[in-house]
């Protein structure tokens, strides 16, 4: 789809296109399920972003829209932070894109047509990104010193962390994905305590993998 | 006679160009590895991807510029407080922007430790099953899939979608021995070579507000030939050591730093001497996606650090038997 048509459509959803073109987009919309899929999404970003739950939208989806969004917003009203990094990204299309991932990680399903199963059905499909279950059952808990300077204690484990990650992040081929985590997560030690799996809320290879052991 | 030939011309290039195009297309499992690791550590790229970690949803930038310096990479946070990783040839800093600080580990050069490709280690098919799945569109670019699953509970595996041209990383999957999702990640834009915007590599103007705190863990002796003094007694099915470094001062003590891998996972084992009056956090901790044990034995601190399950990095930790050096 191309860029003049997302944006032919952006408009049309919130009313501000010319009369001629909303008849032609309207034509199309019959007969083009990728530009009707795609105007679903952005109904769907224009209610959560104006907090009015839609009809085929879940809580938990808008919820994690806003949540997204607000994050976003932390980063508009901060002018101190260098605009270098958000060069391509402005403004409100950030909260969009990020409003757009967020959906895209319901993935067809919840837009009223059936998940795609198998290989075939995943030739050509639209990537989804459901959310993946939390590592641990209690959210990544605070510690002691996270606001007040870290103690020695931290630090030690600070410097056998990055020295691990720099001495075995070529392993395995992973890249910069190793760093990853701990910049998302800052600093922020958790006890270790495992997961509950009773909380998977994204088992899409355990239906096609079985255990080989 | 030069008709046939340029007949013959002709052919040979669509058939060089339809191998060219179909590029990784009928690579072998360990071959697209093999190309995952030159193209992440080899090419240049610049993109933007959500990452996913329970309820956390977080998007950043990956600027990764190689050039006759070598490595600069800049992992920049794009909202919120400054997170940041930046990675060159002086080292690894860590921006904590909870403590107002950049955590600095400038006296390691990489090369002190191999780098293990996946192909030399005999332990990585009895860890994990390998296969190609299907094939996507992630960030515009055509992505083929390769699973790497665990065959036990000592280590986690992966869903991998790589660019079928160069092999680039672009969705990523972190799955554990139940098959369940632990962490994701995936490209929403990436750009290769020449496209990327060099600008990036800077640093946020706002940690020149930050304290600099430097890693005091010495750099050691590479030792990987000889029997390090203190080791596990018990491994994790297909982990070996694979690097060992060492560090003795008189003042300063002991410090070890063994590397176990079964070929894509790896561990950390440090054992070190304790100073005198400190009182370290022992037990399980995580960070992110990575789990740590530590816990005192006499007058040494023995700490393991690993992206492995909590399983594996308490089954070494306990293991280890400190005795007289």
């Amino acid at each position: 789809m191309s860029k003049e048509t997302r944006e032919h459509l952006s408009a049309l959803v919130d009313g501000e296109i010319s009369p001629d073109t909303s008849r032609f987009l309207v034509r199309r919309l019959g007969s083009d399920d990728e530009l009707r899929e795609t105007w679903t999404r952005y109904h769907l970003v224009r209610d959560c972003l104006r907090h009015q739950d839609g009809a085929i939208a879940g809580d938990d989806l808008c919820a994690r829209i806003s949540k997204a969004i607000e994050n976003e917003k932390i980063e508009i009203q901060a002018p101190s932070i260098s605009k270098r990094w958000l060069k391509p990204l402005t403004g409100m299309a950030i909260a969009a894109s990020v409003a757009l991932m967020a959906i895209s990680t319901v993935g067809p399903g919840i837009l009223g047509t059936p998940l795609p199963t198998g290989e075939v059905a995943e030739e050509n499909a639209v990537e989804q990104f459901t959310s993946p279950q939390s590592l641990i059952r209690a959210p990544v808990s605070s510690q002691a010193s996270l606001t007040g300077g870290r103690n020695s204690s931290d630090r030690k484990m600070d410097a056998y962390l990055l020295r691990h990650y720099q001495a075995t992040g070529a392993t395995g081929g992973k890249g910069f994905v190793t760093y990853v985590p701990i910049v998302i997560t800052g600093s922020k030690y958790s006890d270790g305590t495992e997961r509950d799996s009773s909380n998977a809320n994204s088992e899409s290879d355990k239906e096609e993998e079985s255990n080989p052991r | 006679m030069i008709a046939r030939a340029a007949t013959l011309l002709l052919v040979a290039t669509l058939v060089f160009l339809a191998t060219e195009l179909n590029a990784g297309s009928s690579d072998s499992p360990r071959q697209m590895l093999e190309r995952m690791t030159v193209a992440m550590s080899q090419m240049s790229y610049q993109g933007t991807f959500v990452y996913v970690q329970g309820d956390i949803v977080d998007t950043m930038r990956i600027t990764h510029i190689v050039d006759e310096a070598g490595v600069h990479e800049h992992l920049v946070a794009v909202s919120g407080p400054p997170r940041e990783v930046i990675r060159d040839s002086r080292g690894v800093r860590w921006v904590l922007a909870d403590d107002q600080s950049v955590f600095e580990d400038t006296g390691f050069n990489r090369s002190f430790f191999p780098q293990l490709p996946v192909d030399q280690h005999d332990q990585t098919e009895s860890s994990y099953v390998m296969k190609r799945g299907g094939s996507a569109r992630i960030a515009r670019h055509r992505a083929q899939n390769l699973k790497v699953l665990p065959r036990d509970e000592f280590r986690y595996g992966y869903s991998l979608w790589l660019e079928e041209h160069s092999g680039l990383l672009l969705k990523w999957e972190l799955i554990d021995n139940d098959r369940n999702v632990l962490a994701k990640l995936m490209f929403t834009d990436v750009r290769f070579g020449s496209e990327v915007d060099r600008s990036e590599l800077v640093p946020s103007s706002q940690l020149k507000k930050f304290k600099t705190v430097e890693s005091k863990l010495p750099a050691g002796r590479g030792l990987i030939k000889s029997t390090p003094r203190w080791q596990p007694a018990s491994l994790p099915p297909g982990f070996e050591l694979t690097a060992h470094r060492s560090f003795e001062d008189q003042d300063k003590g002991i410090y070890e730093h063994l590397v176990y891998s079964d070929g894509l996972a790896a561990v950390s084992l440090y054992i070190e001497s304790r100073k005198a009056g400190s009182t370290p956090q022992t037990g399980v901790k995580r960070l992110g996606t990575t789990h740590a044990f530590s816990r005192s034995a006499d007058d040494m601190l023995v700490t393991v650090v690993g992206d492995v399950p909590a399983i594996t990095v308490k089954m070494i930790g306990d293991s280890v038997e400190i005795g007289p050096p």
